[in-house]
């Protein structure tokens, strides 16, 4: 028995198969069963509004970074984490209202669920509606304000960020007024500088 | 460090394009006092005001633009407070700033300390402070109602109905230490619990057709038993005619304030007393709760400590009378290792409700009309009361009714009593209890002896809790009441003396010799008179005679002409016909007459404005009420209709359903005296006006000023041509001058109250701010004088008050559009919002417009998608091109993207254009006039009212 384990041969294949049991330890992966989805809500081929969020869940905890959602027509998706547990879906714009949205959903690459879902119709495009706001917003942030009446002078948006003073009859106090349009933009909470100022007279 | 993000990027600032007042609250202010702390240099601010969307960050100097921004725009910050804030050297006291001028300018006007109750808090301070120790004045119903309707309406005025102690306190900032009149205190007392329940009745179911159903039955048997005066109330309850019953309601209120009979007041408290005592008699009194807490809380062992919680407990509640505080709360205090399960035997058991029952009979005793004309609590009872929650109808105070024959708490009383049972009876019980057991266990029990035995028992049994030290302040307080009242008949005796000694005077000195010579001499002048012809006419009253004839006269005269007049079929005919009808009704004076004729003319209007508001309402007969009561001007009474509206009752002849009609018996109350009271004002503001010297000599002297300066330019002519025009513009002058001041006085009497018909009805008057929920302060619309943004404002502002903006399917439905329903948007538009809300999940951009449309006398019919609204225009509207043509008040209509968008055109701004529209800026949300903008470039053009 001595003499076997002071063999040289054994001891080298002994060597050689512990070589290969470290390796195939460090670099084997068994496969794990993907997750299920236990329910989806709203569910699968209902009719849904075009706010509504996708809420998911599975039947164990899932790594959102690990979920792919795509989508046609296609959508940019945020995926959240609700504290018990289930993923929350929410395009990052409105839906298109009166579409029917595929959305295959993958987990380590591997697809796991689609689903089907149409959005319901409304009598306005509540997207164009969110791209206008957008627009607004970042292009025109004091149009809630505008136009701006002042005893000697009207102020109009012209173009993004650039406003379009008109004077008055016998107003010519040019410099003076863009210094109070300035202050005004001030007060209203933007840096000065943020717009441009012109006369349209 | 977390990036920063611009505001409008952030989760809550895509769906809020400007800040509002809970972000601020919630989110910014208490975030830049944190960095402010921090020596401002974190320089971020958490978003996160509902704590559900992810943390995000703006800039410190984001927030700080933001805020400035909001507090200028929206709170109206004073120019000197804006300066304060740009100047503010650091963030730290940037925050501090914002933070008072928030509660200073935002909050705080929305909720109580505004200039109003400023000053009425400062008059009623200015009052002497009556001592609140027996109040022996006498009984006035008037002032009662006075009194009433001030507090009813400085509660109504605060914005934390569900408070009680908060709105005491604000009232009665210095409690009831030696500075209130008890009687008002109580009085508050009763009317603020009173619409504490009835929020928390609002929530005591989900389904609104069985709270709705539950309500109507038991306001109709509450009225029926107790304020049968009142009785077309219940058609009105009811589905059908209704614009009969409430015509008759106010009919009602009408003569019952015109009548100002004190008893129909009394009668009415005392009903309200007997069915608070007839209810009582189905429920626990003290004892009988103490033994059913016992034994419900037999879980807690140790029998003293179980004993104490419960003497505590009945303590506690009837100090809710001035805590305001729920049984929860007082259980948490009470019994903080216990309480959940304590509460939840409790429940169990229904005995919940027999405290509400015991709180509610307490509050009705000591709101009886008679118990307070006969002084109220004394100052000692008060304290009892308040400090120790002792009940002093069960220790101090004797009741008037003899009935019960128990004047004191350890009365002798009783061993009669239950002596003379045992003699009737032929037993011998040894105690009472006893007798009380085997009595209730026969067939037929005597009820009058259950009734005193039960009194008997419970007033021995709670006389039994108190410590030697209370019931040593208790014995002193009915000492001091006995010798109040030995006082009291003293004083009555005393006036009996000096009746008396003023009869003995008068006879002594002749004067009732002299007035018997008087009226004898009175009998004879009427006697005396001499013949002419075939009148007698008495010599010594030869004026009164003559007046006598003249009005003979004038009577027969004015009949004979009404009677020739009868066929008259022009217009001049039937006029003076008709003043002549209110001539002779009017006591054959001019004063009548025009009294008649105003009368008259009020309920023209009255009629019209009932016609106009009651056409399509059946259902909604609450709602209708509310909106009819405010067009007569009985503002305060719409407001506690709405109320009524919001009640939910459990229901069905269950304890909770007797409690509930208790409550209701307490609300019908506030809301007839409060109609009565404000019914009368409107009838009186009326009849004065036409019975003040100076009305009707306006109008004379009106008429003598142009009759005069034309007769005397007449003449003047003749002679000198030029005067005449200088004549006749004096004249004009004077007419107008006198004319205005009549038209005036007319129109803030009566017009001003009845005048709006259907939509945005606006008031300025100081009652409008006690219903400023349901009513729309948004009159000028943004500074554009256009019905369609008037009616945008409207629509925008009630909705924000009644917190359902963005409106969507679910709050267009149920409890939450029953605010909705109270206010004073056309019920037409609240239709189509509702339509669209609920059809569409959210409410549309197009639903939006089609309300504003019939608000404004339009059909409604032909509004498609927003696309194709300039292609195909509904009825009543043509198209135009372009934004240029576009006016305040035109339909915008964008067809661009897929379905495009439409709203209400306010203002061009060039590039961009302020509108109005719904679910613009986010599902359902409503942007008033000044909080919506639109690209102009996306306008292709307007929809103009043709």
């Amino acid at each position: 028995m001595y003499k076997i384990f002071t063999n040289k041969i054994t001891l080298i294949s002994l060597g050689v198969i512990a070589l290969a049991t470290l390796l195939f330890s460090l670099f084997y992966r068994p496969t794990t069963p993907l997750p299920s989805l236990l329910s989806a809500s709203p569910k699968d081929r209902s009719p849904i509004n075009y706010f509504d969020e996708i809420q998911l869940r599975f039947d164990r905890v899932v790594n959102p970074g690990e979920l792919v959602v795509s989508s046609v027509p296609e959508e940019t998706w945020e995926i959240s984490v609700k504290p018990n547990g289930s993923l929350v879906l929410k395009s990052k714009k409105y839906l298109q209202i009166n579409t029917q949205y595929l959305l295959n959903i993958s987990y380590q690459n591997n697809p796991i669920v689609s689903l089907t879902y149409t959005v319901k119709p409304q009598q306005s495009d509540p997207r164009h509606a969110q791209e206008v706001g957008e627009e607004i917003a970042r292009d025109y942030p004091l149009a809630a304000k505008i136009p701006y009446e002042a005893p000697g002078f009207t102020v109009l948006y012209k173009s993004p960020m650039a406003f379009e003073i008109t004077l008055k009859e016998g107003i010519e106090e040019r410099s003076e007024i863009i210094n109070s349009v300035r202050d005004w933009v001030k007060e209203n909470g933007l840096s000065p500088d943020s717009h441009t100022y012109t006369f349209s007279n | 460090m977390a990036t920063t993000i611009p505001y409008k990027d952030t989760s809550y600032g895509k769906y809020h394009p400007r800040i509002d007042q809970y972000f601020l609250r919630n989110s910014i202010l208490p975030e830049l006092k944190k960095q402010g702390s921090l020596g401002d240099k974190a320089g971020r601010v958490k978003v996160s005001p509902d704590g559900i969307t992810p943390e995000e960050y703006i800039s410190l100097a984001e927030a700080r633009a933001l805020t400035l921004d909001f507090l200028t725009n929206t709170g109206n910050l004073p120019e000197k407070r804006q300066r304060q804030l740009q100047n503010a050297k650091s963030y730290n006291d940037f925050t501090n700033l914002a933070w008072a001028f928030f509660f200073d300018e935002v909050e705080t006007p929305q909720s109580a300390v505004n200039p109003d109750v400023i000053t009425e808090y400062a008059a009623l301070q200015e009052k002497p402070n009556k001592a609140p120790v027996m109040m022996r004045t006498r009984f006035s119903a008037d002032d009662r109602i006075k009194k009433y309707n001030e507090l009813y309406k400085k509660i109504l005025s605060y914005q934390y109905l569900g408070d009680t102690p908060r709105i005491l306190n604000q009232i009665f900032p210095q409690g009831s230490k030696d500075a209130i009149d008890v009687e008002q205190y109580q009085l508050a007392q009763i009317i603020a619990a009173n619409l504490s329940r009835l929020q928390a009745a609002n929530n005591s179911s989900n389904d609104p057709i069985v709270k709705n159903h539950a309500v109507t039955a038991e306001i109709n048997n509450i009225i029926a038993k107790s304020y049968p005066k009142a009785i077309g109330f219940i058609n009105y309850t009811g589905n059908d005619q209704v614009k009969y019953a409430v015509r008759r309601i106010v009919d009602n209120f009408a003569s019952f304030a015109e009548s100002e009979d004190p008893d129909t007041l009394n009668n009415y408290e005392q009903s309200q007393i007997a069915a608070s005592q007839a209810i009582r008699e189905y429920t626990f009194n003290e004892r009988e709760l103490s033994a059913a807490l016992n034994s419900t809380l037999s879980f807690i062992h140790n029998d003293k400590e179980r004993s104490s919680l419960i003497n505590n407990l009945l303590r506690e509640n009837n100090k809710r009378l001035f805590s305001g505080q729920d049984l929860k709360s007082i259980v948490e205090r009470l019994a903080p290792g216990s309480s959940v399960q304590i509460l939840e035997e409790i429940e169990k058991r229904n005995l919940n409700l027999s405290l509400e029952q015991l709180n509610n009979n307490l509050r009705a005793n000591l709101s009886d009309n008679e118990f307070v004309a006969r002084g109220g609590l004394t100052k000692a009872e008060f304290n009892l009361l308040k400090n120790k929650g002792i009940n002093p109808f069960l220790t101090t105070y004797t009741p008037w009714d003899k009935r019960f024959n128990v004047n004191k708490a350890k009365s002798n009383a009783t061993t009669a009593l239950l002596s003379t049972y045992n003699s009737e009876n032929n037993k011998s019980f040894k105690n009472l209890e006893e007798a009380y057991a085997h009595e209730s266990q026969k067939e037929n029990p005597d009820p009058l002896f259950l009734l005193h035995a039960r009194n008997h028992l419970n007033r021995n049994y709670y006389y039994g809790t108190l410590s030697d030290s209370e019931r040593f302040s208790a014995d002193l307080a009915r000492v001091n009441r006995n010798f109040s009242s030995f006082v009291s008949r003293a004083q009555e005796l005393q006036g009996k003396v000096i009746d008396g000694f003023v009869d003995l005077e008068e006879t002594i000195t002749g004067k009732k010799w002299l007035h018997k010579q008087l009226d004898r001499w009175d009998r004879f002048a009427e006697k005396y008179t001499i013949k002419v012809g075939k009148t007698d006419i008495p010599i010594f009253r030869i004026r009164n005679w003559v007046s006598t004839q003249w009005d003979k006269f004038k009577k027969l005269k004015i009949e004979s002409w009404i009677s020739s007049g009868s066929s008259a079929s022009g217009g001049l005919g039937k006029f003076t016909r008709q003043r002549l009808i209110d001539y002779k009704l009017g006591g054959f004076s001019f004063k009548g007459m025009t009294s008649i004729g105003l009368h008259r003319a009020w309920s023209a209007v009255a009629y019209k404005a009932t016609s106009g508001v009651i056409k399509g309402g059946t259902t909604f007969s609450l709602r209708t009420a509310t909106r009819f009561f405010l067009k007569i001007g009985a503002k305060t009474l719409a407001k506690a209709t709405y109320k009524l509206s919001q009640l939910a009752i459990s229901g069905g002849l269950t304890l909770s359903g007797v409690l509930s009609a208790l409550g209701i018996v307490l609300i019908v109350k506030d809301v007839l005296e409060i109609g009565a009271g404000l019914v009368k004002w409107a009838w009186n503001g009326i009849k004065d006006l036409f019975s003040r010297t100076d009305f009707g000599s306006t109008g004379i002297l009106s008429a003598l000023a142009m009759g005069w300066t034309a007769a005397l330019g007449f003449v003047t002519s003749l002679l000198f041509p030029w005067v005449l025009p200088s004549i006749v513009s004096i004249g004009v002058f004077i007419g107008i001058v006198f004319g205005s001041v009549h038209y005036q006085t007319m129109m803030n009497q009566m017009l001003n109250t009845t005048a709006r018909l259907d939509v945005n009805l606006s008031l300025d008057s100081g009652l409008g701010e006690f219903i400023g929920n349901i009513l729309c302060d948004s009159g000028e619309g943004g500074g554009k004088n256009n019905s369609r943004i008037q009616t945008a404002a409207c629509i925008a502002e009630i909705l924000s008050k009644c917190s359902i903006n963005p409106l969507t399917a679910s709050n267009a439905q149920g409890s939450t559009w029953q605010c909705m329903l109270a206010s004073t948007l056309a019920e037409s538009a609240l239709a189509q919002l509702q339509r669209s809300a609920t059809s569409y999940s959210v409410l549309q951009c197009v639903g939006f417009i089609v309300a504003i449309d019939v608000a404004n006398g339009g059909t409604g019919t032909g509004f498609g998608d927003a696309k194709t609204l300039l292609s195909s225009p509904p009825s009543g509207y043509k198209p135009v091109l372009g934004v240029g043509s576009c006016s305040p008040g035109d339909f915008f209509v964008d067809t661009t993207g897929t379905w495009g968008h439409t709203g209400v055109f306010i203002a061009n701004g060039g590039a961009t254009s302020q509108v109005a529209d719904a679910n613009g800026a986010g599902p359902g949300v409503v942007r008033g006039p000044g909080s919506g903008t639109w690209l102009s470039s996306k306008i292709a053009g307007c929809l103009k009212k043709i």
